[in-house]
């Protein structure tokens, strides 16, 4: 029978997530622990809560860290990719990187904090930091081993320096990118939420502290579910980006 | 001579290599007619590679020193194709052979129209929406050669181009070239290691040494050019001839 690929691999992320909850459920009854309410409990927290200050809590959040990524990206790419052809640029600036990059960007908390105050724009900062330095070095390194076939080839047709940008250099980095910004997502829903349990208001991370402080066990597995599926969506549209734009990396 | 699309004199190259210069080519001469055909042949290391991209202007200044004569038509007026054929994985059949059109600023209508002609000779029309990962061999040297042609260059400069497909394949696209060679009067210089493809293309042949590379000698070939002549004494001959003066070379280097 021929089943179309795309439902398909729905009913394997249903099956999955079906698998979750049910192994979710077996601990919570286990452990029998407020702290740990069953899944039906959260997800109806979750649904009634939708009302309640989760949908505009989300939006807060998913602002944030889409407005990051963006800033980040759109910065890190060109100069990525200038460093890694640009030797005489790569051999001043690279060494700047190499000492930046290693450090977990989140310790810059406090000094960010203290900067740009406690509203949306600290946030963004901290999370653009953190992603703009993965795709730079990931953008620098895979343009540097870009093949010199392809190069030779489009200089010989004549090819500015422009074009070897914009046929070459670009879409031979784009699927590194792409891998790149997949595993930098998860670290920066994980900066987004320490962002957001410091002396905030709005934003999912303050909706589940506010909840554990006040002991609201469901609303506060509500806003773990919440957290889960901005994570799912982003990572869901990566993927659907990349195969819009990379189109030759899926043939088969 | 004022027939002369190619006039290489005295032609000295070596690679920079960390501060030292590494020699590529010694005293090499070439010149080529128009609408002539001439194949460089020699084992690999011998430099014939290299003889190409200078001549296709690939080199900048800090990657080679070069010293000596080179007159070759402007860089529009050419084409190139390499071994691996130089397309682009990730632009399509027509995108890769519209590329060249597209960076030199003439992807005008008439220019695809002309385009949609050349893929229809070809036999690659009906693939223009696919990826080079879902060609065949063959069916992506074709693609550089419609991506050449599209160019309608004077002179176009093959490395290799035929060596890693099959017996047929390379033999339907021998007949190929010398067909197009034949209609658009364009001048064609190939570097091959194959001896039979050296003969049966070029009526002139440059057989190099290595070490550094240099013309070992040079044969008129007057009778290639089309495709019976894979079938004449003269042809086996000359072949004979060339596998000599190869190993004559060789051992001479060695």
């Amino acid at each position: 029978m021929h089943v179309n690929p795309s439902v398909k691999s729905f009913s394997n992320y249903f099956i999955a997530a079906l698998f979750l909850i049910l192994l979710w459920q077996l601990i919570s009854l286990c452990m029998a622990d407020l702290a740990l309410p069953g899944p039906i409990h959260a997800i109806h927290a979750f649904i009634t809560g939708l009302d309640n200050g989760i949908s505009r809590n989300l939006l807060f959040s998913a602002f944030r860290v889409v407005i990051s990524i963006l800033l980040s990206t759109l910065l890190a790419i060109p100069l990525g990719l200038l460093l890694g052809r640009e030797t005489h640029l790569d051999r001043f600036l690279g060494p700047v990187i190499y000492l930046i990059y290693p450090i977990p960007k989140i310790v810059f908390l406090p000094v960010v904090l203290s900067l740009f105050g406690l509203g949306n724009w600290a946030k963004i900062f901290l999370i653009s930091l953190l992603i703009f330095f993965q795709i730079l070095v990931t953008a620098r390194d895979a343009a540097k081993s870009v093949e010199r076939l392809y190069l030779y080839s489009v200089k010989s047709l004549g090819a500015s320096r422009k074009d070897i940008y914009r046929h070459v250099i670009l879409p031979a980095c784009l699927p590194e990118i792409f891998t790149s910004l997949r595993i930098g997502l998860g670290a920066a829903i994980a900066v987004l939420f320490i962002t957001e349990t410091f002396a905030s208001s709005e934003g999912v991370g303050f909706y589940l502290m506010d909840s554990w402080s006040r002991m609201a066990y469901n609303e506060m597995y509500a806003g773990v579910i919440a957290m889960s599926l901005l994570g799912l969506v982003l990572y869901i549209i990566l993927d659907w980006l990349e195969k819009k734009i990379c189109p030759w990396k899926f043939l088969y | 001579m004022a027939n002369d699309l190619v006039n290489i004199e005295k032609l000295q190259v070596s690679y920079r290599k960390s501060g030292s210069l590494v020699p590529a080519l010694e005293n090499v001469d070439l010149y080529l007619e128009q609408g002539q055909t001439c194949t460089v042949i020699g084992p690999s290391g011998c430099g014939k590679s290299t003889l190409l991209f200078i001549l296709a202007g690939l080199f900048t200044d800090a990657e080679v020193e070069v010293r000596g004569r080179v007159l070759c038509p402007e860089k529009h007026r050419m084409a190139l194709i390499l071994q691996d054929y130089g397309l682009l994985p990730w632009k399509t059949v027509w995108d890769n052979a519209m590329l060249g059109l597209n960076i030199r600023g003439m992807s005008n209508e008439a220019k695809k129209g002309g385009l949609v002609k050349i893929l229809q000779d070809l036999g690659i029309w009906e693939f223009k929406d696919r990826f080079p990962a879902q060609l065949s061999g063959g069916q992506r040297q074709r693609v550089a050669i419609a991506r050449a042609l599209a160019l309608e260059p004077e002179l176009l400069l093959m490395d290799e181009p035929l060596s890693s497909l099959d017996a047929l394949t390379r033999e339907a696209l021998q007949e190929l070239l010398l067909d197009i060679c034949r209609k658009t009067k364009m001048s064609l210089i190939l570097v091959t290691h194959n001896i039979e493809e050296a003969v049966l293309l070029g009526r002139q042949v440059l057989v190099m040494s290595p070490g550094p590379g240099r013309i070992l000698n040079v044969l008129e070939n007057s009778s290639a050019g089309n495709i019976g002549y894979r079938n004449q004494q003269a042809y086996f001959e000359r072949c004979l001839k060339i596998r000599k003066i190869l190993e004559r070379g060789i051992n001479d280097a060695c």
